[in-house]
């Protein structure tokens, strides 16, 4: 526990991780509030700037980028009505009508503090849930893992895109690509065309920083002459009496929050509109009505997709399952700097565990000050044209790629991967499953493969190991629920069901 | 009409029959795998995610064949290409590609000027002045943080 509790303050009493917590928080802020500039796209760029570092120095980078992009979304969505993230689409419902009655300022001042009391609520949830799921999963055999990574990509695919064909099709996709180059278990080459140079495989990263950089930098052309409308910005700082009248509401959009984004699959923007659609619901006398600027339409989202942030963190740490796009390229920084999230992360080591809570804390820390100043600068930022912006993720892009192994073979797979995502977007593909696909395809291959070992490839056997355990049994039960309910029969089911009641 | 053409874009059946022509492609070379000798070779997964991409191919085509067929072939691509790749999107990932090309023969900092100033020219963001200026703003920027914070070797 007191070695805990030291890891957990390591970055509060080092000032250079202070200040690389200190500045990606800021950055954060700014890239997930200029729309165009994801905090996927950025934690994916930034994994290959911070490739050499020391993993707590990097960690600290992007921890801070990661919980100030989750919340810079709000600014542009109640300043513009432009969400700079998908978790910030909620907020814009009643941030941009209060904008536009002239209160942007106590707007932004409500969403910051929300999303800072949401964060520590998601970061109390994880330090105390996670020893405990970790512990729970350290029973899972290599046939349950293999269904946990079938259900981290069923769920994402399902929930992010508009067809769950699609959805499976680019999650089958990255678990592809996943296996170029050699077999880990024989040495044999697999997809390699005789190759030498893809025997290696094709660098994720590079993929990464296609799909999510360039194809989203070329969606945004569609868009380029949308020109924002500037705001006035008066109060910001909420008073206490506005915080304590809502703090029930807060506390019940955290666990919404909190909720969701323990669910492998389901990210901040689920969880944001939940809230939403909750506040909406329960709340008979709100301070406007929803929809017009109420107070209560920026609490709720806001708080839930920070509270996110830590629920988010659960099934990634501990079972190696991330929550949505932006948590599985967190875990591909983390396997790249030679850990291994799982149950195992906790046994093996939890320090590691134990810093990056301190160091969310300490982003959530640093949100508040920097959340509530410097908005009338941000406000003419967010103004920058997107002709100056584009070029320059590409240009960004392209270091980032290069960095990888100082080679310019991953800039062109990144230039491929960017032209062909861009198109696959263009007709519905979400790439999300994609890069999913690529983080969990090792781990649903290699569980398989020990998983047929273990029953001498006797597929019967496969499946009454399933049905027998306790364990394998849910899990595979979850993964027929989830692809159940994505289907049309289902719905028309419930819709019935609905009308009946 | 309208909300047929909103589900399902021109150009969606032809990039599908490219998918589902290429999950063939991934299904003929997993069955190529060495030792494809039991359940769990190297073989057998790249068996079943290349049946699963084949399948999710097929059931898209399958299910939306006659929204697809209220477009003639011709008539789709040209439709196909304006949706994916109108004047500005299909000339700014021609520059991309040239600058990317660039790189290695004309060095990276030379290829990035030429990009970041074409790049802006084109996209009407800025003047020949304003374009030179914010590209050695931002260059020489990129060139104290990446080459000292963050420890990249340029070519």
């Amino acid at each position: 526990m007191e070695q805990g509790l030291t890891y957990f303050l390591m970055s509060f009493t080092s000032l250079k991780m202070m200040s690389l917590v200190a500045l990606g928080t800021f950055c954060g802020i700014y890239i997930g509030a200029i729309p165009g500039l994801s905090v996927t796209m950025a934690v994916s760029i930034l994994i290959s700037f911070t490739f050499s570092w020391d993993v707590n120095n990097a960690l600290c980078l992007m921890g801070g980028v990661y919980c100030g992009g989750v919340y810079g979304g709000s600014r542009s969505a109640i300043l513009l009505n432009i969400p700079g993230a998908p978790a910030a689409v909620a907020t814009g419902f009643d941030g941009y009508p209060l904008a536009k009655l002239g209160e942007a300022g106590i707007a932004i001042g409500l969403a910051t503090t929300a999303s800072v009391i949401g964060g520590f609520l998601g970061i109390i949830a994880l330090a105390t849930c996670a020893p405990i799921i970790s512990n729970f999963a350290l029973m899972f055999a290599p046939r349950d893992y293999f269904l946990l990574a079938i259900m981290g990509i069923l769920l994402v695919g399902s929930l992010a895109g508009e067809s769950l064909a699609k959805g499976i099709f680019a999650g089958a996709l990255g678990v592809l690509l996943s296996m170029i180059g050699m077999d880990p278990f024989s040495g044999m080459g697999r997809f390699t065309f005789g190759s030498v140079g893809l025997m290696s495989g094709i660098h994720f990263v590079a993929i990464m920083i296609g799909v999510f950089g360039v194809s989203e930098a070329l969606v945004q052309l569609h868009d380029i002459d949308i020109k924002p409308i500037k705001q006035n910005l008066k109060k910001i700082i909420p008073s206490w009496r506005l915080l304590f009248k809502h703090l029930p509401l807060i506390i019940k959009s955290a666990l919404i929050g909190i909720w969701i984004g323990a669910l492998p699959g389901a990210g901040g923007d689920i969880a944001a509109l939940m809230a939403y659609g909750s506040a909406r619901r329960s709340i008979k006398k709100p301070s406007r009505p929803f929809g017009e600027g109420a107070y209560e339409g920026v609490i709720a989202p806001e708080t839930a997709n920070n509270a996110c942030i830590g629920g988010d963190n659960i099934p990634m740490l501990t079972l190696g399952v991330p929550g949505d796009a932006v948590t599985a390229v967190i875990l591909g920084a983390l396997y790249i700097h030679g850990l291994k999230p799982g149950p195992m992360l906790m046994v093996d080591t939890p320090h590691l565990f134990w810093f990056w809570v301190g160091t969310l804390t300490l982003a959530n820390i640093f949100l508040l000050p920097l959340g509530l100043s410097g908005i009338k600068i941000f406000a003419k930022l967010v103004e920058i044209r997107k002709g100056l912006l584009l070029p320059i993720i590409i240009m960004i892009s392209v270091i980032g790629t290069y960095a990888i192994n100082n080679s310019l073979y991953d800039v062109y797979w990144m230039l491929g991967f960017g032209v062909f995502g861009y198109i696959l977007k263009m007709y519905g593909f979400q790439m999300g499953p994609v890069v999913l696909g690529i983080i969990l395809g090792p781990l649903m291959e290699d569980n398989y493969r020990r998983a047929m070992m273990d029953v001498h490839h006797n597929i019967p056997g496969f499946f009454w190991e399933m049905i027998r355990h306790p364990l394998s049994l849910t899990l595979l039960l979850a993964n027929i629920f989830s692809v159940v309910t994505q289907t049309k029969t289902w719905t028309r089911i419930i819709g019935k069901v609905k009308k009946l009641w | 009409m309208e909300d047929k053409i909103e589900h399902n874009p021109p150009g969606e059946r032809i990039l599908l029959w490219f998918l589902f022509l290429f999950s063939i492609f991934i299904l003929v070379n997993a069955f190529r795998i060495p030792h494809l000798t039991s359940l769990s070779s190297g073989g057998a997964f790249p068996i079943f995610i290349g049946s699963v991409m084949f399948l999710c191919t097929v059931r898209i085509l399958w299910k939306n064949h006659t929204r697809y067929s209220a477009f003639k072939i011709g008539e789709e691509i040209e439709k196909g290409i304006l949706l994916v790749f109108p004047k500005t999107v299909a000339i700014f990932t021609l520059i991309v590609i040239l600058y990317i090309f660039l790189l290695h023969p004309l060095h990276f900092w030379v290829s990035s000027s030429l990009f970041l100033i074409g790049s802006f020219l084109f996209l009407r963001a800025a003047g020949i002045i304003r374009s030179l200026f914010i590209t050695a703003g931002f260059l020489t920027t990129c060139y104290f943080l990446f080459q000292y914070l963050f420890k990249v070797v340029f070519e």
